[in-house]
């Protein structure tokens, strides 16, 4: 990967917070999923060519502390809005994975202000109308893991990614990634009914990517952001599950690029 | 040495057997269809399970203890505090060891506290109130945030505490409980409360909690050697907490039958593994959910005192004295070992497992009864 970026440990407000930060240009915050943050991928780096790319561990997560007060998804927006205050970041692009699309969904519908425009992969947050968001924290580590791709043949390096084993500290993250995900999303599962209501006030420029076959948020709910997201486009990649970056990378990249450029 | 003698049966659904297991129980043991279960059947091993708790009580076992278990074909009961009051009515002079309520799960602890107190005044004080967080597979039956589990536990028994102990009305503003008016005018008959259990299997956690409260700690599903250890862990902690504990305030937990023969009790005893191989048979994911365990308890966990009970054959486990089978003299003489050597002052006789004929446990019962218990006493 690239060299452009650096990880750092920053103080706010009251517990330490990691940080991947790297490229040039107007500032871009990248939300990650349930799972963890996964680092300085190959998206990340594309995005830095015309961004500076902010990718922080969620509190709780990987390197970042726990902090009490932050007990659901709504508390993880409000601790961001802060962060970004203190960071002095203004016309942002909000780039939200799932979970963390949740979280950029519930940031724009607070206050639009600070964003330029908002991505959202596959994100959850709203409750399905006909199918249902897989379970997750129950269901062993395998059936998880055939559910996030349609055809892990088309993953670069899938088993040295996403199937090796874990070393005893990486297991200890998962672990702890684990138990943040479980105490802010297990009930109601994964969405917040009242979100909908809450977006129907964002204007910002969006744009809702999904895998046609995402066997973990149904293809579906990319209808039912777009339907209160006034001013967004959808852009549904085929022979994809729940992680289009990782699965049809080329085809993610370009809808990136094509709604960036627009 | 002063032993008390409960009696304890998970009141199975006995229909279930090897062939419906091995077909249909192919993940975890909650994920078993409910379309198995025949209500009508269910209510025949009701009537033999009170007909058994009426016989325990007539013949002189010192008390009943109950539990609660949810999604599981093994123990048909879901509310402790409901077996309990069948219990109550059903009995006139033992103890009713509730061990216990899954406290974390409840919605609220101060209509707990009063059903607790309810049971202990209309059975004339004989409620042994036990508190348990539950198995992870009670938190996701119950839909309750497993991350959320060890602080609501916590919580939750404070706040039972203060119910039975604090004249009302008080507020209580905590972070998961809150009522703006504790006032139940129901209280236990027991002053200050009923007594309390705790139970544990081999966790450091759970020995050092109930130790540190002066709580009797109940060893329920480990080793003899185990025992040993949590034991003297147990007494150690309570002294240092500043408690005085004896064998009173420690039990144990084991699978035991009497027969008028030690073959016909081995014969007997075999029903015991009826369970064995599928009871905790599931992912890992099912028994560890994210956040059940405290993020120290993991690590205390990694060094469980091992080993644990799984996989070992029926001849092994009554070699090993896990399995207590044979005519009175023979149970008398291997139950010695838990209450003179290891120091429980409580034996929790789990005595009936699955398909045991009932006439067979009828007769155990009475043979406990008749010999064993006071042999033991003697």
């Amino acid at each position: 990967m690239g060299t452009n970026w650096k990880e750092e440990i920053i103080s706010y407000p009251e517990g330490r917070l990691q940080l991947f930060k790297g490229g040039d240009g107007p500032p871009l915050l990248m939300l990650h999923g349930a799972g963890g943050n996964p680092g300085w991928l190959n998206y990340h780096e594309v995005l830095s060519k015309s961004f500076t790319v902010y990718a922080p561990s969620h509190p709780g997560y990987d390197q970042s502390d726990r902090i009490p007060w932050i007990d659901s998804i709504p508390a993880v927006a409000h601790y961001y809005h802060g962060l970004i205050l203190h960071l002095k970041l203004k016309e942002i692009t909000l780039f939200g994975l799932s979970m963390g699309g949740w979280i950029s969904a519930e940031m724009a519908a607070m206050n639009q202000t600070p964003f330029k425009q908002m991505i959202l992969v596959a994100p959850v947050g709203m409750k399905p109308e006909r199918g249902q968001i897989a379970e997750l924290f129950t269901s062993p580590r395998e059936t998880v893991q055939n559910l996030r791709f349609y055809d892990k043949t088309q993953v670069e390096d899938y088993e040295n990614t996403f199937n090796r084993e874990l070393t005893f500290e990486e297991q200890k993250i998962e672990r702890r990634n684990r138990e943040m995900a479980a105490s802010w999303c297990w009930q109601p599962y994964f969405y917040n009914p009242n979100l909908q209501y809450y977006l129907r006030k964002v204007s910002l420029k969006s744009l809702i990517v999904w895998g046609k076959q995402d066997y973990i948020v149904p293809v579906e709910c990319a209808d039912l952001f777009h339907r209160v997201l006034v001013n967004s486009e959808v852009k549904i990649i085929d022979r994809c599950s729940h992680m289009p970056h990782a699965e049809r990378p080329r085809e993610f990249l370009d809808a990136l690029t094509s709604f960036l450029r627009a | 040495m002063s032993v008390q003698v409960f009696w304890f049966s998970e009141e199975p659904y006995s229909y279930v057997d090897e062939d419906l297991l091995s077909k249909h129980q192919t993940e975890s043991y909650f994920t078993l269809s409910n379309k198995h279960f025949d209500p009508e059947k269910a209510h025949g091993l009701y009537k033999n399970y009170y007909e058994q708790y009426r016989q325990a009580d007539e013949v002189g076992f010192d008390g009943i203890m109950t539990n609660e278990h949810h999604n599981s074909w093994w123990c048909m009961k879901p509310s402790a505090n409901i077996s309990a009051a069948a219990l109550v009515s059903n009995t006139k002079n033992t103890k009713i060891a509730i061990l216990g309520n899954i406290i974390p799960v409840t919605a609220n602890p101060v209509k707990l506290a009063e059903e607790i107190a309810m049971l202990d005044v209309m059975s004339g004080g004989r409620i042994i109130s036990g508190f348990v967080r539950g198995g992870p597979v009670e938190s996701i039956h119950a839909n309750l945030n497993p991350a959320d589990n060890m602080e609501r536990f916590q919580e939750a028994h404070d706040l039972i505490i203060k119910t039975w102990t604090s004249e009302g009305p008080f507020r209580w503003e905590g972070k998961h409980f809150h009522h703006r008016i504790v006032n139940p005018w129901m209280k236990p008959l027991q002053q200050p409360h009923p007594t309390i259990w705790y139970p544990g299997t081999s966790s450091v956690e759970s020995v050092v909690w109930a130790a540190e409260r002066g709580y009797a700690y109940m060893s329920v599903g480990s080793t003899y050697e185990v025992a040993l250890a949590t034991n003297k862990l147990y007494h150690e902690t309570a002294a240092k907490a500043g408690h005085e504990t004896g064998p009173e305030q420690y039990g144990f937990l084991i699978r035991a039958c009497v027969a008028d023969t030690d073959e016909a009790a081995f014969e007997l005893g075999r029903h015991f593994m009826w369970n064995e191989k599928y009871r905790f048979r599931g992912p890992m994911e099912h028994f560890d959910p994210p956040g059940y365990r405290s993020r120290e308890s993991a690590k205390v966990n990694a060094k469980r005192i091992q080993p644990g009970l799984g996989g070992w054959s029926y001849e092994n486990l009554v070699e090993l004295d896990q399995i207590i089978v044979g005519n009175p003299d023979t149970v008398v003489r291997k139950l010695r070992k838990y209450h003179e050597e290891l120091g429980a002052g409580n034996l929790i006789i789990y005595g009936q497992e699955g398909p045991m004929p009932h006439r067979s446990v009828m007769r155990s019962i009475e043979l406990w009864g008749r010999e064993v218990i006071p042999a033991l006493k003697g």
